[in-house]
């Protein structure tokens, strides 16, 4: 007898529908998976087998052969588990095969016959649904992720029991009640404010106006002047997330199998430290699976290199394209896979080795060769792409331990917000919602320049030798300076003040 | 006191009086394929082809008989039923393969030992 059951499989954040079929015979008993399954895939056989017996079925020895179709494409995880269980029950003939393609089936089986979580529900409803799926048997555990999703039926069911009986007809279900999207603020959960930082006004402007336009910033100061710190304060500061924002950061988040079980959404704007020690991989992403990276888990959030330069060099030199471009492609021989990397990167370093060259505090004793190599650690490229570039030295004493308590987080990030509004209404339906993503053609129609502002820029051009994309990385800077003030038009002072955030870093 | 063949000659018919005591239908003892494997009893049980695999130990001080089944000798088993599935024209019926253990004790029986993708 033949069974034939549709589940659904992810390739990256998207996913195809897979045919799971069924064929159970006479003759010498065993249990195959055919269709380029993996190891994990496999081993379903295992578990389905103990799952049937222990959920009081018979498990009859009979030849079984499962085919996963399309057969062409690889397939991976422990997903599976449950479609072929309901498929060898229902070849079997020991529940109805009728309306058993009306459902999407998805779960893990343990051996007791209890469902387990899967990773990527939220991406694969979602890519279901688009192609017209409407039903789902989900693990129970998954609940809570599926029902954001607007316009799927989601039964989460807890073991095959419960699964057989209701596709049977003896017991009834109801299908996830959906919930509604709320955003955290990142200052709960992070907590660190703004306010807990003393003096650092200058450093404090330039995260506000890295924020409110999406542009890179690389601190760079003597150590214990307070980088960290600012880095970390910068999701505080950001907008809260929009349910399009956090759906696309959760999907990302599902299929690296991160979800935050009991909200089932990543709510807050995500803050990603990979340590200095990261491999191109971890970062990038990759392995057999191809599995998103650092900057893809860091979509529509930070990420934070704390002292730049201790990280490989050519790790980060493959930080380049994800900057430019928001996506990063994984490809390995087996799969092709693209995934979302619109992130803000923070960066921190010292300006020196022994950390305090320019401080107004210490002398610097490192050797002029010394402050070249370690300079050198960072490429031009890499710089060129970062459009905020500033300052960040010690305190003074008397500053350190004022009282009069500085501006929170809060504050600034309503500043930001409303500078966000403007842009997001400059660029409604075109993908992106920051100044920083701008095309050239998008420059040119947003950003007219007045008669001095021109002037200015091109003083700058020949005195500073900028690229052509610096250039348009300062105009791009100059509008989110102007949008923070409110002001339709940019002018000579928004330009200058973005100039000196980008000469400093490509200067020195 | 190491086993003498007559001991396992006298374990299978123990096996197989046993399996008939069952409602079995006894269709080969013995059933050799040279260089592939021996099938020590084939039996019929309700449209199931049956073989049956028997083990005789004096007593369990040396394990229980069933890990005395390496996964050698279970390809070997798989082989030779394939080979009497075929040879018989019998592919198409449910088979399993069981294990019969004689020891002075008794006799135990254990069905679907194993299956077809133990291998």
């Amino acid at each position: 007898m033949l069974a034939v059951i549709k589940s659904y499989g992810l390739e990256g954040i998207d996913g195809y529908p897979i045919d799971i079929e069924v064929d159970v015979q006479g003759g010498v008993p065993g249990f195959d998976i055919v269709g380029l399954a993996g190891t994990s895939v496999k081993e379903a056989r295992n578990r389905v087998r103990s799952a049937i017996k222990n959920s009081s079925y018979d498990f009859m020895p009979r030849k079984v052969t499962v085919n996963l179709a399309p057969a062409d494409t690889e397939k991976e995880g422990s997903a599976f588990d449950l479609p072929i269980a309901v498929g060898f029950l229902a070849a079997t003939e020991q529940i109805p095969s009728e309306g058993l393609t009306d459902y999407i089936i998805i779960g893990e089986l343990s051996l007791d016959g209890g469902i387990r979580r899967v990773n990527g529900i939220l991406p694969l409803l979602i890519s279901a649904l688009q192609r017209g799926y409407k039903r789902f048997i989900v693990p129970y555990d998954n609940a809570k992720e599926a029902s954001y999703i607007v316009g799927a039926k989601v039964f989460a069911m807890k073991t095959l029991c419960d699964v057989c009986s209701f596709l049977s007809g003896i017991m009834d279900a109801k299908p996830v009640e959906y919930s509604k999207y709320e955003s955290s603020p990142a200052a709960d959960k992070y907590g660190i404010d703004m306010a807990d930082i003393k003096g650092q006004s200058a450093a404090k402007r330039a995260l506000e106006i890295a924020v409110a336009g999406g542009h890179n910033i690389l601190l760079c100061g003597p150590p214990g002047a307070g980088k960290t710190m600012l880095a970390k304060c910068v999701p505080t500061i950001m907008p809260d997330m929009t349910f399009g924002e956090a759906i696309e950061t959760t999907k990302i988040h599902s299929v690296a199998g991160r979800t935050d079980g009991e909200r089932g959404m990543i709510t807050s704007r995500p803050f990603r430290a990979p340590h200095h020690t990261a491999s191109l991989f971890s970062l990038i992403g990759g392995g057999a699976h191809s599995k998103p990276g650092e900057v893809s888990l860091a979509h529509n959030g930070v990420l934070f290199l704390d002292e730049m330069p201790e990280y490989n060099k050519k790790t980060l030199e493959t930080l380049r394209q994800p900057l430019e471009d928001g996506t990063v492609t994984v490809t390995r021989v087996t799969r092709t896979v693209e995934y979302p990397a619109s992130f803000m990167l923070v960066a921190s370093m010292n300006p020196c080795p022994c950390g305090h060259d320019g401080s107004r505090f210490k002398e610097c004793t490192c050797s002029p060769i010394a402050k070249m190599k370690y300079k050198a650690r960072i490429s031009g490229p890499l710089l060129d792409r970062i459009d905020i570039y500033v300052d960040v030295d010690g305190v003074d004493y008397s500053e350190l331990r004022v009282s009069a308590p500085a501006e929170t987080s809060a504050d600034i990030k309503k500043r930001v917000e409303a500078a966000r509004e403007i842009q997001r209404e400059r660029f409604k339906g075109k993908g992106f919602y920051t100044n920083s993503r701008m095309t050239n053609a998008q420059i040119k129609k947003y950003c007219a320049l007045d008669a001095a502002s021109e002037k200015l820029l091109e003083t700058a051009f020949t005195r500073f030798k900028l690229s052509a994309r610096g250039l348009t990385r300062i105009i791009k800077t100059a509008r989110t300076i102007a949008d923070l003030r409110g002001a339709i038009d940019i002018q000579a002072n928004d330009i200058a003040e973005a100039i000196q955030y980008r000469v400093r870093g490509v200067e020195s | 006191m190491p086993h003498s063949p007559a001991d396992g000659i006298l374990a299978e018919r123990k096996a197989a009086e046993y399996l008939e005591q069952k409602g079995y239908r006894i269709l080969g003892k013995n059933v050799n394929y040279p260089r592939i494997g021996e099938l020590d009893i084939v039996c019929e049980d309700r449209g199931t082809i049956v073989f049956v695999e028997v083990r005789y130990r004096k007593d369990k001080e040396l394990g229980d008989p069933l890990e005395s089944i390496t996964k050698p000798k279970m390809r070997k088993l798989i082989k030779a039923a394939s080979m009497y599935l075929a040879g018989n024209r019998l592919e198409d019926m449910p088979a399993r393969f069981d294990v019969v253990s004689v020891t002075d004790l008794g006799i135990g029986h254990i069905e679907n030992a194993f299956y077809g993708d133990f291998i």
